[in-house]
This record gives structure tokens, sequence and C-alpha cells, in this order.
């Protein structure tokens, strides 16, 4: 089963058949909200599949499926807004249970987004040329949310990989690698060594002093333990390869948190993505000339 | 002729009766083993957060007869998940397995179906508890009432077949 298929194969029954019949239009996402009926987005904008109109228990169902009929091995992903299965990330909406002004649980859930992780090989061949050309350094990958940033990344890293690199995949939300039992194993490459699961802080420095890697790649950079992570490999001679939300390197330096990154100068290239489904366009931004 | 006849009578209710305390006794062992296994289901949940196909290969390699069997009816099924909801063959492997109990034993069975795997820990865990201690109840009743049962079984049977057989003749 390819991703899409996966995908599908979490909606109940009388909605697969619908969504399986765009499969070759390669939506992104599948969106499911309790009253209206469900969508998929394609090239950025949201077309039904089907008349049936979503229920509560046609969500339960969902997550049913994705944690294995184990919600509750789920809770800590759920906090954060997602459940993770099969490299498949599913987001989730519903009401905040809140104790003592601590946000606990999610509950009476309201709308499921599961994002279709693709693997689309050569996507990124003129990007590794231009970053081949100007000696490789550590590049960041910029886009919009849903704007193609995993896929990409996931494809420099193979072919880095294959071409004798030898890279250590933190794959915090397992979103890159897609491993594990039942899981899509996307191809990382025959240099890669993959650490899912783990913070990005302590999996940096578990990285760091037991793998030897020449790049460490990671997913979306967004919080400050994860910039306190770049730190961390900023000065030990090993490449980094990531991504972070924004439109562009301008969008880049107007945020608080990914400013002191790009001025501790960890990055030699920024690589925006623009457009959206198969009309995304890639440039490489070499930030130290 | 007619003793034969009367032979066969007899012997068919003292099958009978030795059937109706087989039953009783599967039901006793089908609760033992399910109190059991749902003794090591609130361990497993409540000390190591099992997801639920790691825990119901777990019962069904630790729990036997009956109970074992139910289980591994439940982790054949598994990979049905999407298609089936996890209540929906929790309910189909405790009807096809769990045949010895009685209606109140089966549905307090069946309950935990709709609540596995759904919702919190804590509230799968005291639902299993809710469930164990009608299921205890019911076991030690049916380990205290066995003699005297087997006993009104065969006799009664064998009092009758006797009977019968006495009328043959």
């Amino acid at each position: 089963m390819n991703g899409y298929e996966t995908a599908a194969a979490l909606l109940p029954g009388r909605l697969r058949q619908g969504a399986l019949a765009l499969a070759a239009e390669r939506p992104e996402e599948l969106r499911l909200r309790t009253g209206l009926c469900p969508t998929a987005l394609l090239d950025g904008r949201e077309r039904g599949f089907s008349d049936t109109v979503i229920t509560r228990e046609d969500l339960l169902r969902v997550l049913e499926s994705a944690t294995g009929a184990s919600l509750h091995c789920a809770s800590d992903q759920l906090l954060q807004g997602y459940v993770s299965c099969r490299g498949i990330r599913v987001g989730v909406c519903g009401s905040a249970v809140v104790h003592n002004g601590e946000l606990t649980g999610l509950r009476d859930f309201s709308s499921l987004a599961i994002r279709i992780p693709w693997e689309l090989r050569g996507i990124c061949d003129g990007v590794l040329a231009q970053l081949r050309s100007g000696g490789f350094g550590s590049s960041l990958i910029v886009s919009a949310p849903g704007g193609g940033k995993t896929t990409a990344l996931r494809e420099l890293i193979r072919a880095l990989s294959d071409s004798g690199w030898r890279i250590s995949v933190l794959d915090e939300r397992r979103e890159l690698s897609a491993g594990g039992e039942g899981g899509l194993n996307f191809s990382l490459g025959s240099h890669s060594d993959v650490l899912s699961g783990v913070d990005k802080e302590r999996g940096t420095m578990m990285l760091l002093r037991s793998m030897n890697p020449q790049i460490i790649a990671m997913d979306e950079i967004s919080k400050p333990c994860d910039v306190a992570a770049l730190s961390a490999i900023n000065g030990c001679g090993v490449h980094v390869l990531a991504s972070a939300h924004a439109r562009d390197l301008a969008d880049l330096l107007s945020r608080p948190i990914y400013k002191p990154v790009i001025d501790m100068g960890i990055f030699r290239y920024i690589i925006e993505i623009h457009g959206s489904g198969g009309a995304r366009r890639y440039t490489v931004r070499r930030l130290d000339i | 002729m007619r003793l034969a006849g009367a032979f066969l009578v007899f012997t068919a209710f003292l099958w009978a009766g030795a059937a109706m305390c087989r039953g009783k006794k599967s039901r006793f062992w089908a609760l033992e083993q399910l109190c059991y296994s749902l003794e090591l289901a609130v361990s497993e949940l409540g000390a190591r957060n099992s997801p639920l196909p790691e825990l119901m290969s777990l019962l069904s390699r630790r729990s036997a007869g009956a109970a074992g069997l139910f289980y591994s009816e439940v982790c054949a099924l598994l990979p049905r998940l999407g298609e089936l909801e996890f209540s929906d063959m929790w309910t189909q492997a405790a009807k096809e397995c769990l045949s010895a109990l009685e209606p109140a034993e089966l549905e307090a069975v069946e309950e935990l179906g709709f609540i596995l795997g759904r919702y919190t820990l804590s509230d799968q865990v005291s639902a299993i508890k809710h469930s164990l201690s009608f299921l205890r109840g019911q076991r030690d009743a049916a380990r205290e009432n066995y003699p005297r049962d087997r006993k009104l079984s065969l006799g009664l049977c064998a009092a009758l077949g006797a009977l019968l057989a006495i009328v043959c003749i």
C-alpha cells in the first residue's frame, strides 16, 4: 500500500471508495468535519468526495483505526493536536480538557485532517545540483504549511544518502521514515540511520555522541528547544538538513524564533518552496555570499 | 427388547446429567480464566499503558481454555480494524468463544468492548475492574455451588431415567 491507500484505509468503509477514486490526483489531505461532507485537499483547494455527512462516530472510528484501537497510547500526541499512524499524521480538533489550568486531553472530536505522505523521487534533483555546485552546506527548507517540506526533505535525505553522505535522521514524529510495524517505510537512502520518537534536543545529543554523522536531518524546527538542538550541532562540523514554517526567507527573518538561527550562521542555503500540488517551484538562496 | 430399551433410556438420562455437569464446569473454568485475564489486563494497562493489539496477544498467550480462544479470536479479527469497529470484533469473539457463560456474564464481557481503547486509561481500568468484580462474584458462586449442582443434576437425571426405565419395563 502507498501513503494514499494507507490513509484511505483509515476511513470508514462507506467513505473509502470515494477517497480512493481521487488517488490519481494526489490529494494532500483528507478532511473530515462532523455535520459536513468529507473533502480532499487538491492543489490547495478542498473538494468533496462523498455526499455522506460525517458523524462523531466516524471520527472516533478513524482514530480507532489510526491508534490500533488504543487511543490511550496516543494521549501525548493528542495533547499536541495529532495522532501519528504508519507515517501518516492525523490532525485532530475537538474540545480541550483543562485541569488546574493545564491541558490534559481532547474530547468531543469535531474535525480530522489526514495528511498524505507522498514519496516523490527526483523532485529535488535541481535543488541538489545547485547545492552541490556551491559546495554542500547546511540547508533549511521553508514553505507555508502543507507546502511539501517533509516530502522535499525526505527526497533530499534519500538522494544525499545514496550519494555517500552519512546521514542521521531525527524523526521525532515518524513522518520522514514512516518506519515501524505496518509502516510505509519510505526509503531514506543507503547511508541513513534513523532515530525516531525522540525530541530534537535529546535526539541530537544522542546522535552526535553515538552515530558520527556527517549530516543530521530533522523536520519542522518550530520550538525554542528545536533551536537549542541546532545550536548544539553548530560548531561540531556536522551539517544540518531541516525544515521550518515560513513562506520565504523574508518571512523567516521576520519571525523571532528563526532569526537567531539565521544569525548564528548555521545554514548556508535556504530552499524555498512555492506553489502547490504538481506546480511546486524550488528556489535555492545562498546566505553566505 | 424392553430391557434393552429401558437400559438405553436410563443411559441417555445419565449422559444428559453428565453433559449438564460438563456445561457447569466449562462455565466455571471460563469464568476462572476470564477473571485471571482481566486481572492481567488491569496490570498491563495500568502499569505499561499497553496498546490493545499487544494486550490481546499477551492475553491470548497467557489465558487457557475459552478465554484464550476468545482473545485469539480478537487478535485474528484485529487486522480488520477500520472495516470493523473494535467493539464489533470483541462482541463477535465473545459470542463465538464464551458461549458457556450465562447471558448476564456475557453482557458484562461485551460491555468492555465499547470502552477498551476508546476512553482514558483510568476509565478503561475502572470498567475492567467493574466487570471483573461481577465476574468474580459469579465465579465464586459457581465454584461454591458446583459440587451441589453436580450431585443434583446427576441425581435428578438418574432418578428420572430410572423411573422411565421402570415404566418401559
